[in-house]
Formats: structure tokens, sequence, C-alpha cells
């Protein structure tokens, strides 16, 4: 609060003009003699110059007090905001110092052990050191700079779920969530070279922690919804076959599980079978678009591939498995039940649809899209000559299981993400042609895709990793050799497993079943062009 | 000057810029056809997606504010790349809004942004 001289302007000028009066007066004394009247005056000059004084000094004094206790109480009111305030604040200067004034709710966020002083960046590094600095602090720095309309840029602030992790009392470490937002100072009298800017933070983590039991509830609801719904989609003798085949695949891979006293090695081997039976299974459930129990078993396949890793598998981590088995085995049981209850509701009003050879380009399609989609990826697929199987049922469906991997395959394998695409001037939409030709004494279906093609060094460098080779003797295996390879079970060439892919069962489910069908698959490629797959089967088998 | 790949929101801007009174002096669908306009027209403001075939949204706001550095650029995009909309920010646009947006929030966003001028 500044204090206004204007109104001591009055007392101030008469005080002056009796002062200059009274020196007028002395000063002339000697110079001629001054009349009595002016004599008799001089005591009362200086008289009314003390009054003038003393009224002057009572009028700041009680200003100053006044002054004095506006400030007191002003005092009392910022100090009851920042003690009642329910967010943190607290202000920042240019350089990101933070100011000495914080609400009490600043210690209560980050706990007793946290300083909430100095740089305001240096904290939240310290306390969040997953937050990308650079951008927050980009953000502030843009935010201050003052050019940019501050309410228009809430929306990108980086900050407004930081996670921290915060030390309780008890020794104990407790996640929260903050949000941090920052207002601009904008009173007229801040220097716009020395901007500030207000930061509240607010509690978020009750907000985020509801979010979350939200999602998760509507996620299970949608689930139990689509697996209904896409049970009464299917036609009903394919369901039964899955029905049937899951049941028995499910009891073997139970059996195969519940074998005691199996050393290491043996559990080794047993976990490699019940992969590649999990993978079938996770592939024809997909094929009949039942996505519940597609990522039932793609859930089931990450355990197994979790147990695999293990330096020593014991019975122990077998029985965990059992667990899950068992789980899975009720939901098939359920669903098995209710579903003729199911039918004869919803043949009323859903149209089972056919599966037919005529359908196999749109479900073709519809898998790539979904892979595409998890991966962030663009994909279009066109699929031509599967009318060439109509007289062989049987075929055609074990040709569409395996059109189903490959189209997998090349959309999480073969195909770039859309930026990686634009980079090389592809289109960011990927292409896959699946065709299916009879000649002259076999049937031969390709599944060529215009991505990355085929990426030898990778496959080098996972081949050598995985079975242990230094540079050199990797360097030694040639294109034929690591073409062998990628088609053995458990290779794959992705880091990281997702539901459509990474688990290097695709390839060699594929080519067991072409062998089992007397045929064989075959692979061409070149680098950032395409890659084909082709499988050839001999028209002689089945018929 | 609305520029959007998605005519549909092109559509939803004009009508909003026109209800405020504003004259839209052309629709652009990418970077490349937007500063073939820009530099004829010089608008005084500019609605800008950020992705866009040919030319994205970055370097359609680098090139705008070399030929013209009195625009006002508000950038409308969907937010799932801050670091992008920081950017955009930085190069010289005077503030973002989010899609999908109201015509409400529209409204509100462009008059925030001509508020220190006098209207057009």
């Amino acid at each position: 609060m500044r204090i206004t001289i204007k109104k001591y302007y009055g007392l101030i000028a008469a005080t002056v003009l009796l002062l200059v009066c009274t020196l007028g007066l002395v000063a002339s004394r000697g110079a001629f003699e001054p009349s009595i009247v002016l004599r008799g005056y001089a005591p009362l000059a200086v008289f009314l110059i003390v009054i003038a004084l003393v009224a002057l000094i009572a009028q700041l004094l009680t200003h100053t007090l006044r002054v004095e206790a506006s400030l007191a109480s002003n005092n009392a009111e910022i100090n009851h905001i920042l003690a009642s305030a329910n967010e943190g604040l607290f202000l920042i200067n240019k350089d990101f110092e933070i100011g000495r004034q914080k609400s009490a709710r600043v210690k209560e966020i980050f706990g007793d052990g946290v300083d909430v002083s100095g740089n305001f960046f240096h904290l939240l590094h310290h306390v969040s050191p997953q937050t990308e600095i650079k951008l927050a602090r980009e953000y502030v720095e843009l935010l201050m700079a003052g050019r940019v309309k501050q309410q228009l840029m809430r929306d990108i602030n980086p900050m407004q779920e930081v996670p921290i992790e915060v030390t309780q009392p008890n020794g104990g470490t407790v996640q929260k969530f903050l949000h941090i937002d920052f207002t601009r100072d904008e009173s007229e009298h801040i220097d716009p070279k020395q901007p500030r800017a207000l930061v509240s933070i607010t509690d978020i983590t009750r907000e985020i922690q509801l979010r979350g039991e939200l999602e998760q509830t509507k996620e299970q609801q949608q689930e139990r919804l689509d697996l209904l719904l896409s049970v009464v989609n299917v036609n009903a003798d394919e369901l039964d076959a899955f029905f049937n085949e899951t049941k028995e695949n499910l009891v073997e891979i139970n059996s195969v599980l519940a074998q005691e006293g199996a050393e290491h090695q043996d559990n080794v081997e047993k976990l490699a079978s019940i992969a590649t039976m999990v993978h079938r299974l996770k592939g024809d459930a997909s094929a009949l678009g039942l996505d519940f129990f597609e990522s039932a078993f793609d859930h089931f396949e990450e355990s197994v591939s979790l147990v695999k890793r293990n330096m020593y598998i014991d019975g122990r981590d077998m029985m965990a498995l059992t667990v899950q088995l068992k789980e899975i085995i009720n939901e098939v049981e359920m669903v098995k039940t209710i579903t003729p209850q199911l039918r004869s509701v919803g043949t009323s009003q859903l149209k089972a649809v056919e599966t037919e050879i005529s359908s196999i380009p749109d479900r073709l399609l519809q898998v790539a899209q979904r892979a595409a989609e998890n991966a962030g990826k663009h994909v279009d697929l066109s699929c031509t000559g599967f009318e060439v199987l109509a007289d062989r049922p049987e075929l055609a469906r074990k040709m569409d299981a395996m059109a189903i991997q490959l189209v997998r395959n090349a959309v999480v394998h073969g195909i770039e993400a859309p930026v990686d695409r634009l980079d090389q001037n592809k289109s960011p939409l990927a292409m896959i042609r699946v065709n299916l030709a009879k000649e002259e004494a076999r049937y031969k279906m390709s599944v060529l895709d215009d991505g990355r093609g085929l990426d030898f060094d990778r496959i080098r460098a996972k081949v050598a990793a995985q079975l242990g080779m230094d540079e050199k003797q990797a360097e030694k295996l040639d294109r034929g050799k690591l073409l062998h390879y990628i088609f053995q079970p458990g290779f794959t060439s992705l880091d990281e497993a997702t539901v459509d892919g990474g688990r290097g069962v695709g390839l060699s489910l594929v080519r067991d079943e072409a062998n089992n069908l007397g045929g064989r698959i075959a692979v061409k490629s070149s680098p950032g062009k395409y890659c084909q797959f082709a499988v050839t089967i001999p028209l002689a088998k089945e018929s | 000057m609305v520029v959007d790949d998605s005519q549909v929101i092109c559509r939803q801007i004009e009508a909003v810029l026109s209800k405020q009174d504003f004259d839209v002096v052309s629709t652009a669908a990418d970077g490349v056809l937007a500063l073939r306009d820009f530099r004829m027209l010089k608008p005084d403001l500019v609605t800008m997606d950020l992705t866009m075939p040919r030319l994205d949204g970055i370097q359609t706001i680098k090139q705008m504010m070399i030929i013209h550095p009195g625009v006002r650029i508000l950038v409308v995009s969907a937010v799932k790349d801050k670091a992008t909309a920081l950017r955009a920010l930085r190069l010289g646009a005077y503030g973002f809004l989010c899609k999908p947006f109201t015509r409400f929030e529209l409204a509100e966003a462009v008059d925030v942004l001509i508020s220190d001028l006098g209207k057009t």
C-alpha cells in the first residue's frame, strides 16, 4: 500500500508559507526597522508554524497507523486464504523460483519430507521423475512470455495428471496424482520483463481412481455383452465345433499341467506344446469373432510365456497356470450351457451370420483391421479366390485359419507405423492382398503385404540372442538358415508380445498345418517394399 | 481463413465465424492449398488443423509467420500429442482449441484470440 501525500498538500503548503514569511521577517530585520505591528506578529507566526507542524506530524502518524492496520488486516486475510485454500498455491517468477508465501495444502500434498522452495522444475523432477520436464518447462515459458492467450493454452498443459510418490510418516510411500495449473499474473504493475505466475496444485488422486474403476466396470460389462452378442452371431454348427474342440484342448492342456513330479526340462517341453495349443485356440476364437475368448486365451498365453522365462520351472508355476485354465474352462462351460437359450431368444432379433466361404474376405478384413487398430496402424485388405474351395469346406476352413495367422503376422510384423510409411513416401494405408488360386495340381494361397519386408539383420540378431551365439557365428547364418528359423515355434522378432503377435507361434502353426495337408510354405520379400507368404497344398490329398 | 482436411469441421468453423461477423475468405484442406491462398489474401485470423496431408499444420504455421507475421492463428486439433501442439504455439500461434469442440467453445476461443484487437 502506497502513502499518498496529496491529502497533506494543504497543510504542507500552509507550513511552508508561514516558514517563508518568518524567515523573510528575520532576514529583513537589519535592513529596516519593522513597524511595531509587524514585530508583534512574529511570535504569532512562530506559534502558528509549530501548530501546523504538530498537526502535520499528527496527520502522518494517524495515516501510518491506519496503513499498518489495513496491512495487518490484509495479511490476516491472505493468511486465512493460504491456510484454508483447497489447492496448493504459490507464485513462481521468470526463473521459476518458488515464492515465499505458500498455502497450507502445499505441505500436505508433497508430504513433510519435501522442501517446497527453489526452482519449481527441480522440485517437479524430484517428486515426479517420469514427467517430461522439458515439455512442462516449455509450456510455462510460453505462458510467461505473454503472447499466447493463456485461456487458450490450458488444454495442452502437460501437467494435468502428474504422478508423484509421497513418503508417508510411517516410511511407506503412496502414489498421488496432481493437476498443476498456471496463471500468468496480468496485473498492471507487473513489469513485463519480470513476469510471474500463480501455481495452483490440486490433488486429483481420487478422481483418477474413480475413473479407473468406472472404466474397468464398463469394460467388463462390455466384454460380457460382446461375448453374448458374438455367440448369437456365430453359426450354430461352427460354435458347437469350437466349444467341443476348445473343451477337448483345454482338458488336454489341463492333463499335461497336472502330470506330477516333472523336472524343469519336462516342464519346458510341456509349456511349448501348451503354447501351441492355446495359440491355435486363440486363432479359432478370433476367426469366429469371439473376442472374449480371444483375449482370455491371450492372457493365458501371456502367463505361459511368463512362466517359460523362469530360470527354473517347478510344480507351483504349473499349478498357477492350472488355476487360470480352470477359470477359462468354467467360462466355456457357462457360455456353452446358455447358448441354446440365448439363441432361441436371439434368433427373433438377430439373424445368425452364416460363416460361408463368401464371408471369408470380410472376416479377414475384420481380423486385419482389429490387429491394425491394436497396433495403431492403418490397413486395407483384398481377398480373392476362396470360391475355388466351394466343394472343399473342410479345406476352406483350414485355409481360412492359416490366412488369419498370416494376415495377423503381416499387420504386426510386416506393416510399418503410418508415420514411418509417410517417411518412405508410402501411403499411410497399408495394403494386404490374400489370393487363393487352383493351379494344375495344387491350391496356392498367397498373402502379400506392402510393408517393410523381412529384416534379416533383425532376424539374425534375434536368432543369435535366442541361441546364445556371438557376432561371428551369427554372421555365418545365411538367409536360407534364417528363413528356417522364422518358422520355428518360439521365434519372434518383436520385443514385446501383444494380443496379435510377438510370441513366435503364428508362423510355426501355419507351417505345421501346411505340412499336415501335404503342402509347404514359402516366403519372398524385398526390403522396404513387400513380403509374400505362399502356402501350396496338393489337390490330391483329402479328395 | 479456415484450414482443415475435414470438410465437416471446415463448415462448422465457417458457420460460427460468419455468425461473429467475420468474412471467411478461404477454406483449405491442406497446408499447400492454405499457403497459396494465404499469400494472396493475407487474412487476419486463421484456424489451423495440425494433421493434414501434403503439408502439416506445423510447417504451414512456420511459412505463414514468415509471409505475414501479424496473423492470429488458432490451432484447432485433437490433443493426442501435446508436444506438437506446444510447438505450434511456440512457432507463433496464439491459442489452441481442442477437437471436438462446441460452437460456443469456438466462439469463445475466437473472442479471446482477438480480445486485444479492434474487431475487423
